[in-house]
């Protein structure tokens, strides 16, 4: 296990996606030929910390997620989600060494190894 | 040392358990009702054992570790109907089970509701169980199938569990309609099994018992709970640890079964040539029929052979 903390700080009451992530999505949407679409970032139980990150293309929100807009795309998040999501920033990196998607999240003690799973 | 005027176990009882059919009805269990089109697949991303391939009308036993890879609980997964199941457990502390797999329902659709106060669980013990269900109930149970059948208005849910190396089958009913079930259960050849003679059964198989070899002191593999991961299923809660653990070969304890001339006392720390070798987790009040106690202890790697003496607090146990 490693502990994790935010690279930057992101004020408690949102979660942040950086332009790369959100290019990234935008062109992930293209490739499925969605015009309207939205990124749905979730919590659900498992994974080796249990607690793990869900990431979703996404036609519209539902009717308990919270809606973020930045870099131009929609990002919603369900409210029983966000307490675990509060202050984090999605980023992505690629190349050789890149992990995809990545989340800082400042509530997460612990994540395993892979980063998909965490614990508060 | 004190001495002792052995108390011998009941050799019915232990026949039946062994040959026929005891019947165990328990004073406490954890039984739990898991509802909801998500309920599956979150236990299967929990626990160690992979679950997505349990169809309605079958079972399989499974553990619920922490994020440290300690055991929470261990309980079979009844697929009653679709989006229907019945957990049941032999932790006699509902409330953990239930608050854990809760902790980890955020966006899942499931719903959890503790049945262990209005219901009562009833264990049908050896190679006769099939029969006597099949004589009282007119079912058939198929080895880690689950059923529920109405008799008499009242539902039964009957839950075969193959992971213990003798036949078990559990069945659940409304507690008010037990007395007369257990009763059809003894007329048909059934033998009602106390604590003690179960208890000395579950030492001499080496059945590992909630809250004594297993429970949060303990790592699965330790506890003698190997045969419940699935090491291929993918990730679950505790999985880096254990996964660690046994790639490493870091496990330090093993469950033995220990024989002494006298009673041991559970929680005693066994001692062998003058180092910690491990402690008592579970101790038959009874001796078997050669008048020897049997027990259970967590025994450290270096004295895991048979034959090896241990010393808890000063009666000599020996490992079989």
């Amino acid at each position: 296990m490693t502990t994790m903390s935010p690279q930057r700080s992101v004020p408690i009451n949102t979660i942040q996606i950086t332009e790369k992530a959100a290019s990234k999505v935008t062109k992930f949407a293209a490739d499925k030929g969605m015009e309207k679409f939205g990124l749905k970032v979730a919590v659900k139980g498992g994974g080796c910390s249990g607690l793990t990150y869900t990431l979703d293309i996404v036609e519209g929100a539902s009717d308990d997620d919270k809606i973020i807009i930045q870099h131009g795309i929609e990002v919603y998040v369900p409210k029983k989600a966000f307490v675990f999501l509060a202050g984090t920033v999605l980023d992505f990196s690629d190349g050789l060494n890149g992990k995809g998607f990545e989340f800082a999240n400042p509530n997460a003690a612990k994540t395993c190894g892979c980063g998909t799973s965490f614990s508060v | 040392m004190q001495t002792h005027s052995p108390t011998q176990a009941d050799h019915s009882q232990l026949d039946a358990l062994e040959n026929g059919c005891g019947l165990v009805r328990w004073d406490k269990a954890t039984l739990v009702q898991h509802s909801g089109s998500d309920a599956l697949d979150l236990l299967h991303r929990l626990t160690t054992k992979e679950l997505l391939s349990v169809s309605p009308g079958h079972a399989r036993r499974t553990a619920l570790t922490s994020d440290r890879g300690r055991v929470v609980d261990v309980f079979v997964v009844a697929h009653i109907s679709n989006n229907e199941l019945l957990l049941i457990s032999d932790s006699i502390d509902s409330e953990r089970t239930v608050s854990a797999i809760d902790y980890y329902t955020i966006i899942e659709d499931a719903e959890l509701a503790d049945i262990s106060e209005t219901h009562t669980r009833i264990s049908l013990i050896g190679p006769d169980a099939v029969r006597i269900v099949a004589t009282v109930l007119a079912t058939n149970v198929e080895a880690d199938s689950a059923v529920t059948i109405s008799s008499d208005d009242s539902p039964i849910t009957l839950v075969s569990d193959t992971t213990r190396g003798v036949e078990w089958i559990d069945v659940i009913v409304e507690s008010g309609a037990a007395d007369r079930l257990i009763g059809l259960f003894e007329t048909a050849g059934a033998v009602a099994t106390d604590s003690a003679n179960f208890k000395l059964f579950q030492i001499y198989k080496e059945i590992p018992r909630s809250d004594r070899e297993y429970g949060e002191h303990a790592n699965p593999i330790e506890a003698g709970l190997l045969h419940l991961i699935d090491w291929d299923k993918g990730c679950y809660v505790g999985q880096e640890v254990i996964a660690r653990l046994d790639a490493y070969d870091k496990v330090q304890r093993n469950v033995k079964v220990l024989e002494s001339a006298t009673p041991l006392v559970e929680g005693t720390k066994l001692v062998g040539s003058g180092k910690p070798a491990g402690v008592v987790t579970s101790a038959s009040a009874v001796a078997s029929e050669d008048s020897v106690y049997l027990s259970l202890a967590l025994v450290r790697k270096a004295f895991l052979d048979s034959g090896t003496e241990l010393e808890a607090d000063e009666i000599t146990a020996t490992v079989r």
